[in-house]
């Protein structure tokens, strides 16, 4: 039966293999010819009008997490939806509003407390 | 146009939702689920510095799950389990109920004076420790290894924030830190030891594993795989239980946390993480007794030793009462490998009366905690007696119960555990705990010396001249903004020598509990 | 007696204790009043308790005709019996105790093995001819202790309280018939004596506290699991499980112990000695640490000699006797095999003890170490007389038990004075007190002479009964027990002559001994106050009455010594039959 991951296995010990292979022989091989331009982070082709290394306002991460959180929240409707006439009938739908009014108490407390204010 | 197809597919009438019975069955994590969500509103809207109201608000929630779930057990229900075998709200389930209700609410009631002493007066607080609640009654009622671990992490998550609730002291962020890592760890060793049990049987509910390793070991086999997996479920409930070898977190959260969580997590969570460690190992893993009868012996005795030898060498008292935590996992434990119903009854006796003990040793600890830092170090006790006497009494009353003396509940929980495991055959346990409880006297009494004789410790005698410039009249000044908190210790006090003197009255509750199974 | 007489007895105390607490804390004379009263009635109470125990009918009837059958809890037949009994269930998870004596009756066990037995213990009290002495004892020393304490003790209303605590304790000890509540007790006690050592004493004492304490319960914790395994080894055997002291005492003429039933550890049987003999070990222990027997006695010097006046009056006189009781008690009656198995191991601990304590005392100069040592040296005499195991070294014991009592609160009175006024203990510093303090240096004389085994003093009648005990099992333990005699000589005159004769010393002002000669005078009024007199004067003239008139105290310790060596001397049966069969009386009449 341990015979069925065989493949696995191969597949895990080239990977490794083919890792090391290429970080030793790059350096070895490879022609390097280094400029400025070269150096600089990449920034999809453009150059880079200050330093990459600036001070984000703490807000952004704040107001980011909770778009995600919020965000994934949503997408739980979708499949609800789907199944809601099908399988779930009333009580997915008490479900959902018990649900839904989490989130919106969840809100409430965001908003509240200021979370979704810049400064 | 939707609403009429709705309407045409679905029969409204009745209203079938989820059966009344099931939701009977869980009304205690509903009151206090629901609790938090309104705690947390009314957050919203009360003006700053709101804090004896919402911990009032809190207090109400808690005692009105406390009292639904008295009424249930007075109701004695007949059918005990609800949600399609994946939550028991029988007795035991009750029980430890009574005793984390109780806890929380102990520890609501310490919290406001101590929360501003220590400058944490936050809403966020309360709304935490009742989620935590909630997933303390998940869990001593889980029948299910998902609503098992679905409680573990209600509990947990909560904690780990409450842990680092004192944002601006490094102590209580590195405690919270190592929390959540360890925790984490011991979580994915607890799903890990679930999915192991889960691939071996088929099953996730509690009531179908046993059915099918009673077949395997009545035919003398034990199945390699859920012996690993029994092993990791033994670590990470050990972990929740704070046994050791698996204690590594506890004496730094405790003394990092402030001091009311401590008092919270070593209790509330203790008894939680008991109850379903009971239940698994009582009732559903008990056809694999005698597979897992030694490690968990060896378990608790570890912890016997390691918490009792380890407490000695303590100089802060937060530390102190980790250690001596630790050790008294390690007794519980003594009911969980003799496993049966005087076993179990024995633990839930001890962890009733550990509630007792421990919150109150604990509130002492609150109570005399001063703005900024948590009292901590030996030489803030040192002469207590003089300064509150009131106060040093209840905590040598507490040191005294812990330490197991009678006229104190402590002794009657040792008593009951040490001769379920002596009528068990297992006269090794007894005896470590013997061994180890002769030496967790060392430290109880010097806590005890320390207040009343101070200048007399034998060991601390450089803190003892820190002793003298300590600032009088901290808790004095904590006493007029604290009544409450007061209220809580003294009513440990009482309950310790009510239990110690009557242990009838707790004792004859527990009869005929045992662990319902599907 | 239709009132529980020793439930008021037990109550008195309790109640007097909250009643000092009750009182200001600065109104010293008040609470010495309640103190004294409390203690005066408990004593009241213990000697009501004791002519009614001599007056009640069985027991004269049964001393009469030297039977020691009467006791009886439906027809269960204990050697020992007890008079003035109260039970009311305490702890009760089974079926009752009705249910268990029926079982018992039955002659085999109710219970499914599988399902766990029921814990039932129960408030039960009662006393015998052996603790209705050391209860009328105990009630004296601390009226004693109560009458010594000044009223100008710091924090005296918390010790006048600890000390009536104390005293609830001492007395559930000695009246206890529940294995539990005895345990109860016996732990309980040690909570207001740890407070006592801890608050008020020499600048030692805090290390001596723990050290007492560790001690004691170490050892106490071990008698704990014991207790719980009579509890179960009785009940496998008999069927009958429970904590009660009459039955379990009747119980054990069924116990097997011949052959062992293993415990098993991790898997492993181990089965080295029997179960009972393990039992006894452990009782034994917790008794030999309290007593205290010579390897276990190293806190004895560190409590005594750092401890005030009033505490020791107490804590030597009576607290050390409850390990002694416990031998007897419950060492004798539950193990009687076990008592024969190890008589020759305690008999040597104690002779080690009298020998021993007096090598010590003789190698002290601190004067409440020597007193100290001697007590030790007095009390391996006690334990000597008990694993005599015959009427007359238990007789002796007994007497010798209430006797050590009297004369080493005295001693330790008349020692607490010299160190209160001179401000040293040192044998050194001091002598010549005869001359500045006669009075005090005429009652210690009469507690030394008593402390040696003068006759006509009370000891020597314990002694003599010893020795004559001892003797009966092998001349050695009598001759080695002797030498302990004569260097009771030694070292209590040594004490007596340096203290009081020769040239009066006193400490100088840079430690170095002050010889005065003629200047006596100056000293002003340093001998004995009219309290200590009034607490002396008692205790020496119960010396001399003891002494001159030992009948009565020697025919009242024999009833019960003679029932204690007949329970030790059981000899065990498999069954019923059997025991029936060599001649004893079957529970409840069965065949």
């Amino acid at each position: 039966m341990l015979f069925d991951y065989l493949p696995v296995l191969t597949f895990l010990v080239m990977i490794v293999l083919l890792g090391i292979a290429l970080t030793v022989l790059i350096p070895l091989v490879g022609p390097r010819k280094p400029t400025k331009a070269k150096g600089l982070p990449y920034e999809c082709g453009i150059v880079p009008a200050e330093t990459a290394r600036r001070r984000f306002s703490v807000t952004f991460y704040l107001t980011a997490m909770l778009f995600i959180v919020f965000d994934v929240e949503a997408i739980f409707l979708y499949p609800w939806a789907v199944l809601l006439r099908s399988t779930l009938h009333v009580f997915g739908l008490i479900e959902m509003v018990i649900f839904v009014a989490l989130i919106a108490v969840a809100l409430a407390y965001v908003w509240r407390k200021g979370a979704l204010e810049w400064d | 146009m939707i609403g009429a197809q709705v309407g045409a597919a679905v029969p409204w009438l009745p209203l079938h939702f989820v059966p009344a019975s099931d939701l009977l069955g869980i009304l205690p994590i509903l009151i206090v689920g629901g609790g938090a969500v309104v705690v947390l509103l009314a957050d919203l809207v009360v003006p700053r510095r709101g804090g004896p109201l919402l911990a009032t608000l809190t207090g109400v929630v808690l005692l009105a799950a406390l009292g639904t779930a008295v009424g249930q057990w007075a109701a004695n229900a007949a059918h005990p389990v609800v949600f399609d075998g994946s939550y028991a709200n029988d007795r035991f389930t009750l029980f430890a109920d009574f005793v984390i209700l109780a806890t929380a609410l102990a520890v609501v009631g310490l919290s406001p004076g101590y929360l501003r002493r220590r400058g944490l007066e936050e809403g966020e607080y309360y709304i935490l420790l009742l989620a935590s609640v909630a997933g303390m009654l998940v869990l001593d009622g889980a029948l299910n290894l998902i609503v098992i671990f679905l409680g573990i992490e209600l509990l947990s998550i909560p904690l780990y924030v409450l842990a680092g609730f004192a944002r601006d002291d490094k102590k209580s962020q590195e405690g919270a830190m190592k929390y959540l890592l360890l925790g984490g760890f011991a979580s994915a060793f607890l799903l890990y030891g679930m999915a192991l049990l889960y691939g071996e049987t088929g099953h996730t509910s509690l009531t179908a594993i046993h059915a099918v390793l009673l077949r395997g070991a009545t035919a003398g086999q034990f199945d390699p795989m859920i012996l690993a997996g029994i092993g990791l479920l033994v670590v990470g409930l050990a972990f929740k239980v704070s046994a050791a070898p698996f204690h590594w977190w506890t004496p730094d959260v405790y003394q990092g946390s402030p001091a009311v969580v401590t008092t919270f997590m070593s209790v509330a969570t203790k008894v939680a993480a008991f109850a379903v460690f009971l239940r698994l190992f009582s009732a559903t893993l008990a056809p694999y007794r005698s597979e897992w009868e030694i490690p968990v012996a060896v378990v608790a005795i570890i912890s016997m030793i390691y918490g009792n030898l380890v407490a000695v060498a303590q100089t802060s008292v937060k530390r102190l009462l980790a250690y001596s935590g630790i050790a008294q996992a390690g007794y519980v434990m003594i009911g969980v490998a003799v496993g049966r119903p005087d076993g179990t009854q024995a633990a839930l006796f001890y962890l009733a009366a550990y509630a007792f003990m421990n919150t109150g040793a604990f509130a002492v600890v609150t109570l005399l905690s001063r703005r900024g830092e948590d009292c901590d170090r030996y030489s803030q006790l040192a002469g207590l007696s003089r300064r509150e006497p009131l106060l040093a009494g209840l905590m040598a009353l507490f040191m005294l119960s812990l330490a197991g003396f009678p006229l104190t509940v402590g002794f009657f929980g040792k008593l009951f555990l040490f001769s379920a495991a002596i009528h068990d055959g297992q006269l090794s346990l007894a005896i470590w705990g013997i061994l180890t409880s002769a030496v967790s006297l060392f430290y109880y009494l010097r806590v005890i010396l320390l207040m009343y004789a101070p200048g007399e410790d034998v060991l601390e005698t450089q803190e003892m001249e820190v002793a003298g410039v300590s600032p009088e009249g901290s808790a004095v000044a904590a006493r007029s903004t604290a009544s409450p908190a007061v209220l809580v210790v003294a009513l440990a006090g009482f309950g310790t020598i009510l239990l110690g003197v009557f242990p009838a009255l707790i004792y004859t509750l527990l009869q005929g509990i045992s662990v319902v199974h599907g | 007696m239709s009132w529980p007489i020793l439930t008021v007895t037990l109550l008195v105390p309790l109640v007097g204790a909250l009643l000092v607490l009750a009182l200001p804390a600065q109104r010293g004379r008040a609470i010495r009043l309640v103190l004294v009263g409390v203690t005066a009635l408990t004593l009241g109470l213990t000697c009501v308790l004791l002519v009614a125990y001599l007056a009640v009918p069985s027991a004269a009837a049964s001393r009469l005709t030297g039977s020691a059958n009467g006791q009886s809890l439906s027809g269960i037949h204990s050697p020992v019996t007890f008079q003035f009994q109260e039970q009311v269930s305490w702890v009760q998870s089974g079926p009752s105790l009705s249910h268990l004596h029926a079982a018992f009756n039955e002659g085999n066990s109710a219970f499914n093995q599988a399902s766990p037995p029921p814990i039932n213990f129960s408030y039960h009290l009662g006393v015998d001819g052996m603790s209705i002495w050391l209860l009328a004892l105990a009630a004296l020393l601390f009226l004693v202790a109560a009458v010594v304490l000044s009223k100008r003790q710091e924090r005296l209303r918390s010790f006048a309280a600890l000390m009536l605590l104390s005293e609830v304790g001492v007395i559930g000890v000695l009246t206890s018939l529940d294995l539990i509540l005895f345990y109860f007790f016996w732990e309980a006690a040690l909570i207001p004596l740890y407070f006592l050592m801890i608050g008020w004493g020499d600048e030692r004492r805090g290390r001596a506290a723990l050290k007492f304490i560790i001690y004691t319960v170490a050892g106490s914790l071990f008698m704990l699991l014991a207790i719980i395994g009579v509890y179960f080894v009785t009940g496998a055997q008999t069927g009958v499980y429970t904590f009660d002291v009459p039955t379990l005492i009747a119980a054990q003429a069924f116990v097997e112990t011949t052959h062992a039933t293993s415990f098993s550890l991790f898997g492993h049987s181990f089965a080295l000695l029997n179960p009972q003999d393990w039992l006894f070990l452990a009782f034994a222990l917790a008794f030999a640490i309290k007593v205290p027997l010579v390897p276990f006695h190293s806190w004895l010097p560190d409590a005594y000699s750092s401890g005030r006046t009033p505490f020791l009056v107490f804590f030597a006189g009576i607290v050390s006797k409850l390990g002694a009781f416990g031998f007897i008690r419950y060492n004798l009656t539950l193990f009687p095999q076990a008592s024969h198995t190890f008589q020759p191991l305690l008999m040597g601990l104690a002779t080690a003890s009298i020998l021993y304590g007096a090598l010590a005392a003789l190698a002290q100069s601190d004067i409440k170490r020597v007193v100290a040592y001697a007590s030790i040296s007095h009390l391996g005499f006690v334990v000597l007389g008990i694993f005599a195991l015959n009427v007359n070294g238990l007789n002796g014991a007994i007497i010798q038990m209430v006797n050590h009592g009297i004369v080493i609160a005295a001693l330790f009175i008349c020692v607490g004075v010299v160190e209160a006024r001179f401000g040293t203990r040192n044998l050194r510093e001091l002598g010549g007190l005869a001359k500045p303090m006669p009075v005090l240096a005429g009652l210690f004389l009469v507690a030394t002479l008593a402390g040696l085994g003068m006759p006509l003093l009370n000891s020597f009648v314990g002694e003599f009964l010893i020795l004559l005990g001892s003797f009966q099992v092998s001349p050695v333990w009598a001759v080695l027990a002797s030498l302990g005699v004569i260097l009771a000589c030694w070292y209590m005159l040594r004490l007596y002559q340096g203290l009081t004769q020769g040239d009066l010393r006193l400490p100088g002002p840079d430690g170095v001994p002050q010889v005065l000669q003629g200047v006596a005078g100056r000293l002003g009024r340093v001998d004995v106050g009219p309290v200590e007199v009034a607490a002396l004067v008692p205790l020496v003239a119960l010396m001399i009455l003891v002494g001159v008139f030992p009948a009565p105290v020697i025919h009242l310790g024999r009833f019960s010594a003679a029932q204690y060596v007949q329970a030790a001397n059981r000899p065990t049966a498999t069954n019923p039959a059997q025991a029936s069969a060599r001649g004893l009386t079957a529970p409840g009449g069965a065949p």
